[in-house]
């Protein structure tokens, strides 16, 4: 722990009171806004994937990248992603409604799940699109073509995968 | 003594009681609320604890474990987030006034669970005020600002955001609102008053759970429904039942629709 920084309070607050609403001894969430390629964006519209299917087999699995953001962390970074539907086969009455980290165009646990989300690695961001069959042998095929999203995204410097 | 100058940079205002640094590129009297780095008079999301949590699994087990991952220690019922297992139906972790813990069952492991405290009592009501709710200019990186390092960083000159815990360049998680929220129907609606449609979390409060007789939070980046939010008002409702109980509700001063 550094002793060095700055400590501010809110308004009528004295700084002995400890209740600081910013202390550069701890540790904030940062989006990199200097990264060549753009940590935090605003896509719109978004196709979030293709006909993915499962076929029966128990615990298949199968996935697809839609969109790769290269970053410089070195690390995983910490993801933040809202969804938003624009509409669903063209209807924009059908959309509608924001999901947080993950979007399900179906699935329940014990039986499958079809979704979009947002995953790093140390050099690299990824929205996919998968399907998973959780040991039921479901039958699916994904309705993602018809979906127009608007999608936010936060990729923040970080890590979530050690420690500092 | 003076310790910032202020004629040198727009970017940087001192106020009658307190200071403000905008993001790079954008001068003070252009930038909208959810484009400072800085302003003391709201909070921003702060960083109390990290953890990695693994569990190898039990295949011999046959029922639910609760495990303690760490002790926050901070006294109230915390923001908290979990990151890298891909569990997408279950809350796994919960949150009292002094721990975090795991509720895994017997037969799944568990590998490098990152577990992220932050230092915001979720559940106590907070509002900041709102100032200017629209930025005229997007922020663009800039040799001018300020720069504060980790305590564990010691290079300024750095290109790692990660070294540093303000830094004008970047942009931080500042808060707009938070508190309890009750469910009306299988709904959770609330008005934030932002004035645009803003990015949020939600958190379940959980009463007599699997802790025991005391009042717990699941993580509030678990996935709960869909949301309608409008300028003054966000409503979520379950992706696959109707919510129930009480949530925290932690709204954040960016907007979920500009990148900024």
């Amino acid at each position: 722990m550094s002793n060095y920084g700055i400590r501010t309070t809110q308004n009528d607050q004295d700084v002995s009171s400890n209740n600081f609403s910013y202390d550069t001894t701890k540790k904030h969430l940062l989006v990199d806004l200097t990264q060549p390629q753009k940590q935090l964006a605003v896509l719109d519209n978004f196709v979030p994937g293709t006909a993915l299917q499962l076929t029966g087999i128990v615990d298949d699995y199968k996935e697809e990248i839609l969109l790769t953001i290269p970053h410089n962390n070195g690390f995983r970074p910490t993801p933040l992603s809202y969804y938003f539907i624009k509409s669903i086969s063209g209807d924009p009455t059908q959309g509608g409604g924001y999901s947080q980290n993950i979007y399900f165009f179906s699935g329940s646990a014990g039986t499958f799940q079809d979704i979009i989300t947002l995953r790093t690695w140390p050099d690299r961001s990824e929205f996919v699109h998968l399907v998973q069959d959780f040991s039921s042998g479901t039958i699916w095929s994904s309705p993602a073509p018809s979906f127009l999203m608007r999608i936010k995204y936060f990729i923040f410097s970080n890590p979530i995968d050690r420690v500092l | 003594m003076t310790i910032i100058e202020t004629k040198l940079y727009e970017l940087v205002n001192l106020m009658t009681d307190g200071l403000e640094i905008a993001q790079g590129g954008i001068d003070m009297g252009d930038a909208s609320d959810y484009q400072k780095v800085l302003d003391t008079r709201w909070e921003f999301l702060e960083i109390a604890a990290e953890t990695m949590f693994s569990f190898e699994g039990d295949p011999g087990g046959t029922h639910l474990q609760l495990l303690k991952v760490l002790d926050h220690n901070l006294g109230y019922l915390p923001a908290f987030t979990h990151d890298g297992v891909f569990n997408t139906f279950n809350s796994i972790f919960s949150a009292d006034e002094k721990s975090i813990y795991a509720n895994v069952f017997f037969s799944v492991p568990i590998v490098n669970e990152f577990i992220r405290v932050f230092a915001c009592d979720i559940t106590a009501e907070y509002q900041a005020p709102s100032t200017i709710v629209s930025g005229s200019r997007l922020s663009s990186p800039s040799s001018y600002g300020a720069k504060v390092l980790n305590a564990h960083s010691h290079d300024i000159t750095s290109n790692n955001m990660g070294d540093y815990t303000l830094n004008s360049n970047s942009k931080p998680i500042s808060l707009q609102l938070h508190g309890k929220r009750s469910t009306v129907s299988g709904h959770l609606a609330f008005d934030h008053n932002v004035g645009y449609p803003p990015s949020f979390f939600i958190a379940h409060i959980n009463v007599n759970n699997f802790t025991g007789p005391s009042t717990t939070i699941s993580a509030m980046n678990d996935t709960f429904g869909f949301s309608i939010a409008d300028d003054t008002q966000i409503t979520i409702r379950g992706a696959q039942a109707g919510l129930v109980g009480d949530y925290a509700v932690l709204i954040l001063k960016d907007p979920i629709e500009v990148a900024s």
